[in-house]
């Protein structure tokens, strides 16, 4: 023990003189020689020791790269899967919207046609359209323009084309109903070109501005309820047994290009 | 044995070197890695005290040159340390077992934390360092109990393996 001791105060001498060295600063050139000389090995293992680091970065990098990669697998797994269901439905909506126009033409059935031009007399209201007996084609058809409104019936068939009579004809008389309380039915007739009216309304029907004006159906190749016009105005005279309503065209009967023809 | 002196720098700078510069870039755990005290706490049951002297010293010696901390803290730790470790494995721990090596290398990293906060303490109250603890501190102290004990344990098999120092001697009658 004694020795154990001795060679304690000796270390601890020695650590005392390091430290008075080291503050006197006469062991830096020991320092800088240690350092010197152990610095190439230090190097390398720091370099080591970035590379490990470099690799473990990596390692995680990939590790987290693998995974991303699997979620991204697997959410574009779920995406094809939502796919296939979006086409799924796609389909089952074109189907069902295939059978709606179904049913909707089994209601109307229509021939699209166009109107080549107007009539070469300046007396009356007409087109002539490029559909004719061939393509089912009968006369006192009622001839539809976008949206439904009906803008004339066929007067006139040929085997390639028709004549149409526009409502404002004056000779052009269609049955018709008011969308008012009591469905007052009467009959459109065209006013000289420019207009037209709906004439034989008993003068006890209410009329009002703004009703609308639809087919009666009481014709039998024109079907029930397309839109015709709107009530612009009410002439009524007590001493006569009817009154008049002056229609306003939902359209423009001008500009027509394309037209349906509406096939019962 | 002239080279005993020149393999034991080697070995000094070699585990210093993997101390400060390769374990510490490694974050907390493996910056806690304390090699030098492990191999210290080893060496004690195969080499005279004077050789440990020398190692702890010229370990010490290392550490401080590149320590931020004011130049003798690990010096006198380490020192301390070794002549404790000494006195107890001398007097208390004559068993060489595992649990004694390990019992051992327990004492040797408190102590050796204990100095060395000691010492950083007064270098604060003579105004030459900015000392102050944090709890990763202690965080670092847990891992670094464990990693010593990890070491010694891999040591201790080793030499059960190569050597009979720590295997029992019976006196035949």
């Amino acid at each position: 023990m004694n020795n154990l001791f001795k060679l304690a105060i000796f270390g601890f001498v020695i650590v005392l003189l390091l430290v008075a060295s080291h503050y006197i600063s006469w062991l830096k050139p020991v320092e800088n020689f240690v350092v010197s000389t152990i610095s190439p090995v230090q190097e390398r293992f720091y370099s080591f020791a970035n590379g490990a680091k470099e690799f473990h970065t990596k390692w995680i990098e990939k590790r987290d790269l693998l995974k991303e990669n699997e979620e991204i697998k697997r959410e574009l797994a779920e995406l094809y899967i939502k796919q296939s269901r979006v086409n799924s439905l796609e389909e089952q909506n074109e189907l069902l919207r295939d059978e709606l126009d179904f049913v909707r033409e089994s209601k109307i059935n229509t021939v699209a046609a166009k109107i080549i031009t107007g009539v070469s007399d300046t007396l009356s209201k007409s087109v002539i359209i490029n559909r004719g007996s061939s393509d089912g084609i009968e006369k006192g058809m009622a001839v539809v323009a976008e949206g439904g409104v009906m803008i004339g019936k066929i007067y006139d068939v040929h085997t390639d084309y028709s004549k149409v009579l526009l409502l404002t004809d004056n000779k052009s008389r269609v049955a018709a109903t008011i969308q008012n309380i009591d469905r007052t039915t009467g009959l459109i007739e065209g006013q000289f070109g420019l207009s037209f009216a709906m004439t034989n309304i008993p003068q006890d029907q209410e009329v009002h501005e703004g009703n609308l004006i639809v087919t009666s159906g009481l014709e039998g190749k024109i079907p029930k309820d397309l839109l015709i016009a709107k009530v612009d105005s009410v002439n009524s005279v007590e001493s006569e047994i009817f009154k008049t309503a002056l229609l306003t065209p939902i359209i423009s009967f001008d500009n027509l290009s394309y037209v349906l023809v509406i096939v019962p | 044995m002239w080279y005993k002196i020149p393999l034991s720098v080697i070995i000094i700078i070699l585990a210093v070197a993997i101390q400060v510069a390769y374990l510490s870039s490694f974050g907390t755990y493996w910056g806690s890695f304390n090699i030098v005290l492990a191999g210290l706490v080893f060496l004690l049951y195969f080499l005279d005290f004077r050789w440990i002297l020398f190692f702890a010293i010229t370990s010490g010696f290392l550490l401080d040159i590149y320590s931020s901390l004011p130049f003798g803290i690990f010096l006198i730790s380490l020192f301390a340390t070794v002549f404790v470790l000494e006195m107890l494995l001398s007097s208390f721990f004559t068993n060489r077992s595992l649990y004694s090596v390990l019992s051992l290398g327990g004492v040797a990293v408190v102590f050796f934390n204990v100095m060395f906060l000691i010492i950083s303490g007064l270098t604060y109250l003579l105004g030459v360092n900015n000392f102050y603890i944090s709890a990763g501190y202690f965080i670092g102290l847990v891992y670094q109990v464990v990693n010593v004990l990890i070491v010694l344990a891999v040591l201790f098999f080793l030499a059960n393996s190569f050597s009979r120092k720590f295997k029992p001697n019976f006196i035949r009658s």
